[in-house]
């Protein structure tokens, strides 16, 4: 008899009742909700900054300096969408019951504010599993990534926005209420919001009818506070297991990170392959010339000649998108040097064009901030050695505040306009 | 300042709309709408169920005094577990690229979930002791 497994008792039918912990609290969700948007807003500001990178708009130019500051930007929106994901469960978690509301519908402003829900949570799932499946490299899905994370951002900001305003009343009673008189979150229909004047009640008897937390609780387990502190620890969890991928000194504990910031060809990681590229490394060994086209005309420069003008060291890191980034000791010509050759000078943009083609990023633009500044490099060296082939043999751009993206590698032609 | 928060989400989430429709043809957005409505489904349905099951489990199982520790572990090893499962099933991995996805994950990621049950167990045996020697008081 033993031997035979028990099945579990049939799940209660879903009513009044059916969700009885103590932890789902208005006030809980309200905290957790605020954490959680701050985390999104992070994600926002900071996506917003690298989709101006790769789209600069003229009124609103991209500074050369801090030359950090896009590591950290886009750094922080990866750690930022990472700490989102224990955030966002323990809300839906929160506030699942109201999942099964019965009625599932009661009156038009509430079946807005459902729909808008529904768009909210799908919205943020999507995101957050794709934009964690974008760090590494696997897009098992059809519509453009990067256009269609682009236009969730506003989606997503849209509809948290809006469920604010919808909640507006619930928010600011829950953040007057302490966590242990904090109205339970239940699928009993809620009181529609007052959408007329002045709904700023503070009568609502629904927190003093709510029992407070009994301390400590006679079945145990976390306590509401508990539950938040949790919530606070699992992100800590996520954060140090990964922000090592771009804060190196971490790099050790950073054992669930896409990437680490040492480990790749001289000790510097690749997004793209030479390989992947289709770079035929015997005929740039061959014939590789460097071509030059400006205002003053054309100059064909053979690496040779290239180590023969003035060379420069730069100390800047590679920072990639996909949230990792390595700093490294550059070697090479600067381009305004290289642009004065031709006859480029102070306001002259580069236009650059890779050895490698059919890629959307095998072009790029160095805007006249980027050229002027003495840290902008048609790289040859790493670290004291030649470019491996994955780091853009036989020559590559380098420059401050950029994504790794736009470093463009393998560098076949500079056009000075 | 509610309005305010109405109108500009309003406004914000109409761009949001648009931008996708702009960004994707008529089948890409289906593909969309399967993404989003396999999200949900995975959290609502079968996420949410084993985090039930888990909750009944840890009230028939483990004593109350406890409990809280326990819960509060899961938790924790549940959320990295989630965020760690692109890099634990790598099939992002390409053979030209080792610096991509370089680590052991599944070793890393059982010793993650090692380290999580010490500091819980040490954690909860603490505050279990300090409980026990304030009674006796």
């Amino acid at each position: 008899m033993g031997l035979i497994p028990q099945k579990p008792p049939p799940l209660p039918p879903l009513q009044e009742g059916s969700f009885s912990s103590r932890l789902r609290t208005q006030r809980g969700a309200t905290l957790i909700g605020i954490a959680l948007a701050v985390s999104v807003g992070l994600c926002f500001l900071t996506g917003l900054y690298s989709h101006l990178q790769q789209h600069p708009v003229e009124w609103l130019p991209i500074p050369a300096l801090p030359t950090w500051l896009y590591r950290f930007s886009q750094g922080l929106h990866v750690a930022s969408g990472l700490a989102a994901i224990p955030l966002l469960l323990v809300k839906l978690w929160t506030v699942y019951p109201r999942l099964f509301q019965w009625p599932p519908v009661a009156g038009v402003v509430n079946a807005v504010e459902r729909l808008l829900i529904f768009v909210l949570v799908a919205g943020m799932i999507f995101q957050l599993a794709t934009g964690t499946l974008n760090t590494t490299q696997w897009y098992p899905w059809q519509f453009p990534f990067v256009p269609t994370h682009y236009a969730f951002a506003f989606i997503i900001l849209g509809a948290l926005l809006l469920h604010v305003g919808f909640k507006y009343w619930t928010i600011r009673r829950a953040l007057r209420t302490d966590l242990a008189h904090s109205a339970p979150i239940t699928n009993r229909p809620e009181p529609e919001e007052d959408f007329g004047h002045g709904a700023d009640d503070d009568t609502d008897d629904t927190e003093s009818r709510t029992p407070p937390e009994s301390a400590p609780s006679p079945v145990g387990g976390l306590s509401r506070r508990g539950l938040l502190i949790t919530g606070g620890v699992a992100v800590g969890a996520v954060t140090v297991t990964t922000i090592g991928q771009t804060v190196s000194p971490l790099q050790d504990i950073a054992a669930l990170a896409p990437r680490i910031p040492d480990i790749g060809p001289q000790q510097v990681p690749v997004n793209r392959t030479a390989q992947a590229a289709g770079i035929d490394l015997l005929s740039v060994e061959r014939e590789y010339a460097l071509q030059l086209l400006g205002p003053d005309g054309e100059v064909s420069l053979s690496l040779t000649e290239l180590g023969e003008l003035p060379q420069q060291d730069v100390q800047l890191p590679i920072s990639c998108v996909e949230g990792w980034s390595a700093s490294a000791l550059w070697g090479g010509v600067r381009i305004k040097d290289l642009a004065a050759l031709v006859g480029g000078g102070e306001g002259s943009t580069v236009r650059v064009a890779s050895i490698e083609q059919n890629w959307p990023y095998a072009r790029s633009e160095l805007q006249p901030q980027f050229v002027g500044s003495d840290l902008t490099l048609l790289a040859l060296r790493i670290n004291g050695e030649v470019l491996d082939a994955d780091h853009g043999y036989p020559a590559r751009i380098i420059a401050p505040n950029r994504p790794g993206v736009l470093q463009t590698k393998w560098v076949q032609r500079l056009e000075v306009v | 300042m509610r309005a305010v928060f109405l109108i500009v989400g309003f406004l914000v989430m109409v761009l949001g709309l648009w931008l996708l429709w702009e960004a994707n043809s008529i089948d890409t957005l289906i593909n969309v709408g399967v993404w989003l409505v396999a999200g949900v489904l995975l959290h609502d349905v079968v996420l949410a169920t084993i985090v039930a099951l888990a909750g009944w489990g840890i009230a028939q199982f483990v004593p109350p005094r406890i409990r809280g520790w326990v819960q509060g572990g899961l938790v924790v090893a549940g959320a990295i577990t989630i965020m760690a499962t692109p890099v634990l099933i790598g099939a992002g991995r390409k053979p030209d690229n080792p610096s991509l996805l370089p680590l052991n994950y599944p070793l890393n990621w059982l010793i993650v979930m090692v380290v999580i049950a010490v500091v819980t167990v040490l954690l909860g045996a603490f505050t279990g002791r300090r409980a026990t020697a304030a009674d006796t008081h």
